[in-house]
């Protein structure tokens, strides 16, 4: 059946004649396709499109369109980015599952379903609440028709956790009102207070639980985390759930292995820093077998994390900075400086936990100590000049280029120290 | 009545609030300098207690009380040496210390183009005032003077024919240069409606709108705690809006007519200049705010930069509003405020926070 025939509008057919060129669009002709072709997104060869068109689109982020199909996804649309995550297919979500699960929903509520969308329809975007009072009633139906049959063509593990998810929206939902940001670095005890309550609550709808765990998952930065909780606090740990997080795990680490090869040292040292903290969850998070596999992982990367601090920070920054702060230094060359110091005092708060704690040290005092060493040349007198005010700014300009760097590196107290002599003795420079 | 029991913390003018010190010390990110009732300067910081109210200390104790980054050390040496207590003098010398590399180079060179464009837009709104007298008895040579107006060129083009022209519309010509050369310096950061380039403080009350519309905006479609976070800071921005709009309309008749102002130099130059002063006031410390929101680009970064707007925000001293119109609306705004409140120190080291020092350089490489 052609798209004409499928009620498709005739210039959507002719746009998806664009295919490829689509990328060679100016941004304002690209948005413009998007928006047309949005209304059939779910289908084959649209949903392609889409695909390749996305990261581009994450940029420039268009006005999305509204339909219920969003709205039904919104409680499990966290699962839809991990979806490369590797050895996890059961507890990731493909965007392809959108449209059998909504002819799934057509066919079995039709009624229903027509109903929500025509008051859907008359819903205003700028009415929240009852835009939200419509999801809740989506998701209801759509945790009742899954639970008596699951999605048609699609992996039963798949349906299953769309169908638990549904169960627990309510509480996904409220969660992700009261922390919306995402990814979530740390949980603290307010956030496990919330997650605690709200699964005493779900405890008597059946598998709820899981679904709700997995999407509160896929809102952490590192849900090993969530892993170690739910073993601390004695509740059981689902094992979609501890798969979806070794995977997570996996893939932080591949980030970081394919991050390593093009990342700026101070990148670099942010991403070591991650990962290393991530590990040090992981280890506590799992059990039996799983547990060796983390503990052979974390022991390889923490060689490749130890290896790739030492080559690319450690052994390089205090020579880096020495050859970028010359009399004469650009901006781009003081930038480069500025990166390797910070780079370093990143490097600084996980070194011990890779055995380079000796080794940062020392390099931080030998970047502190070039840089004083600096600024003693600096400060050095020189015969008289004719322009001495100019000379002086010169002079105290470079000084602090130096002074910064000790306090990139080495903290704002070093830097001060520094500072405070240096001012004492420009006092004395002729101006 | 009182709003939530804070109305009795909200200051009473602008002054007794204090200018905004755009410190990179992430614990003085909202503090404000002001003078004491002996004449001292002291510091106003908000987020220090994490409770209501904000502490108080004397200027001089600050460096012994916080560990402050290097290029506040300088800062805190120069506000005390200028005695910069307003939002202009606060400003001069924040670009005076930007310029000496403590904030890194990137700080500088943005330091280095404000002062520069400070510079340039003094002298054209000298002469865009002396153009206005100009037009009205030569609207024909005023039009072609506006043309080359962003020139040195034109700008002397300019006096020459004021000079040219003064005995046919009988005004004292170097009299005129002088007092409007004088308004155009203390008012430039204002401009004109019909200047060529907007003034620095106009161009804030634009883009303050554009905030508040892209915060109203994302608001309205979402349902969270960050909704009621960006639904506060429009109500904020509304609120300072309207009143700067009111003084900006004020400023802007009396500007129309620039010959008046020279006629009745001692009364409508000092009412030309307070409006300057008070609309500087108003839109104290919401540019970093408008950089924050800006820079974010996915919904995380903007719920991360609500929660770094909100307790900064800044009111407006209570006998600063029209006590019929919006005092009420004052006080409440004043009281919602205190609920959002966080700490930004490195708890295990007292030292200030990396990566906050960076976000606060990044938004000091966006100040105009």
């Amino acid at each position: 059946m052609s798209l004409a025939e499928e009620g498709v509008p005739e210039s959507v057919e002719s746009l998806l004649m664009l295919g490829s060129t689509l990328q060679l669009l100016p941004d304002e002709k690209f948005l413009a396709v998007i928006d047309k072709l949005s209304i059939v997104a779910q289908m084959a060869p649209v949903a392609a499109i889409f695909e390749e068109a996305r990261p581009r689109m994450r940029v420039l982020r268009p006005q999305r369109p509204r339909n219920l199909q969003r709205l039904l996804c919104r409680p499990f649309e966290d699962l839809f980015e991990a979806r490369s995550l590797p050895a996890a297919s059961d507890s990731l979500i493909d965007r392809k599952v959108i449209a059998p699960l909504w002819k799934h929903l057509e066919t079995t509520e039709a009624a229903a379903v027509r109903t929500l969308q025509a008051i859907y329809k008359k819903t205003p975007a700028t009415d929240p609440q009852k835009n939200f009072e419509i999801s809740e009633q989506v998701w209801r139906l759509t945790a009742r028709v899954l639970t008596k049959a699951p999605i048609p063509d699609v992996a039963p593990e798949v349906s299953s956790l769309i169908r638990d998810i549904m169960a627990s929206a309510m509480p996904i939902e409220t969660f992700k009102q009261k922390y919306p940001l995402r990814p979530l670095a740390h949980f603290g005890d307010t956030i496990f207070a919330l997650m605690r309550e709200q699964l005493d609550a779900l405890a008597g709808v059946t598998t709820a639980a899981t679904g709700y765990l997995v999407a509160i998952a896929a809102r952490m930065a590192s849900p090993t985390e969530l892993l170690c909780w739910l073993r601390e606090g004695g509740r059981p740990v689902p094992p979609i759930l501890e798969r979806y997080a070794l995977a997570k795990l996996t893939d932080t680490i591949n980030q970081f292995d394919q991050h390593m090869v093009q990342a700026d040292p101070e990148n670099l040292a942010g991403r070591a820093q991650e990962l290393l903290s991530v590990l040090e969850t992981a280890d506590n998070a799992t059990s039996g077998a799983a547990r060796a596999t983390v503990k052979g992982q974390a022991d390889a990367v923490k060689i490749k994390v130890r290896d790739a601090l030492k080559e690319q920070i450690i052994d390089v920054a205090a020579p880096g900075i020495s050859a970028a702060l010359t009399n004469d230094a650009s901006r781009d060359s003081l930038l480069a400086a500025e990166g390797y110091a910070r780079a370093l005092a990143k490097t600084r708060r996980s070194a011990a936990k890779v055995g380079l704690a000796t080794a940062t040290d020392s390099a931080i005092q030998s970047v502190r100590r070039n840089c004083i060493g600096r600024i003693e040349d600096l400060l050095k007198p020189t015969p008289p000049s004719d322009n001495p005010a100019a000379d002086y700014a010169k002079t105290r300009a470079q000084v602090f280029q130096s002074v910064r760097i000790i306090e990139l590196v080495d903290g704002a107290s070093s830097g001060r120290d520094v500072l405070a002599d240096a001012q004492r003795r420009l006092k004395n420079l002729p101006r | 009545m009182a709003a939530r029991g804070f109305d009795h913390l909200l200051p009473s003018t602008f002054e007794e609030r204090g200018a905004t010190v755009p410190f990179t010390t992430p614990i003085l990110a909202d503090s404000r300098v002001r003078k004491d009732w002996r004449d001292r300067l002291e510091i106003v910081i908000g987020q220090f207690s994490g409770g209501p109210g904000a502490v108080v200390i004397p200027w001089t104790a600050v460096a012994e009380m916080i560990s402050l980054t290097t290029h506040d050390v300088l800062l805190h040496e120069e506000v005390l040496t200028k005695l910069a207590i307003d939002p202009y003098t606060v400003r001069m010398a924040a670009l005076e210390v930007a310029k000496s590399g403590l904030a890194g180079p990137e700080v500088v060179e943005a330091a280095t183009k404000s002062l520069a464009a400070d510079e340039e837009a003094k002298a054209l709104n000298q002469v865009i005032l002396i153009i206005k007298v100009i037009e009205e008895a030569e609207p024909t040579q005023a039009k072609a003077l506006m043309r080359d107006v962003m020139s040195p060129d034109g700008q002397e083009r300019v006096r020459e024919a004021l000079f040219a022209i003064a005995d046919k519309i009988n005004l004292d010509a170097k009299a005129f240069d002088d007092r409007l050369s004088e308004l155009g310096t203390a008012t430039y950061a204002v401009g004109t409606p019909w200047s060529p380039t907007e003034g620095r403080l106009r161009r804030l009350v634009s883009r303050l709108r554009e905030f508040s519309t892209s915060i109203k905006e994302w608001a309205s479609e979402r349902l969270s705690e960050a909704a009621d976070q960006a639904q506060f800071t429009v109500e904020m921005s509304n609120h300072t809006l309207k009143i700067a709009t009111e003084v900006l309309g004020k400023f802007d008749s009396l500007v129309e007519s620039p010959r008046a102002i020279v006629m009745q130099w001692d009364t409508k130059s000092a009412e030309v200049r307070a409006l300057a002063t008070r609309l500087s006031w108003l839109i104290d410390g919401w540019e970093p705010l408008i950089e924050t929101w800006t820079a974010a680009v996915d919904e995380s970064e903007q719920i991360a930069a609500l929660e770094s707007i909100v307790p900064l925000l800044p009111f407006i001293p209570a006998k600063e509003v029209d006590p019929d119109k919006d005092d009420k609306a004052n006080n409440d705004l004043f009281g919602k405020k205190r609920r959002w409140v966080k700490m930004n120190e490195d708890w295990k080291t007292g030292e200030p926070d990396p990566e906050i020092v960076q976000r606060l350089e990044f938004l000091k490489t966006r100040a105009t």
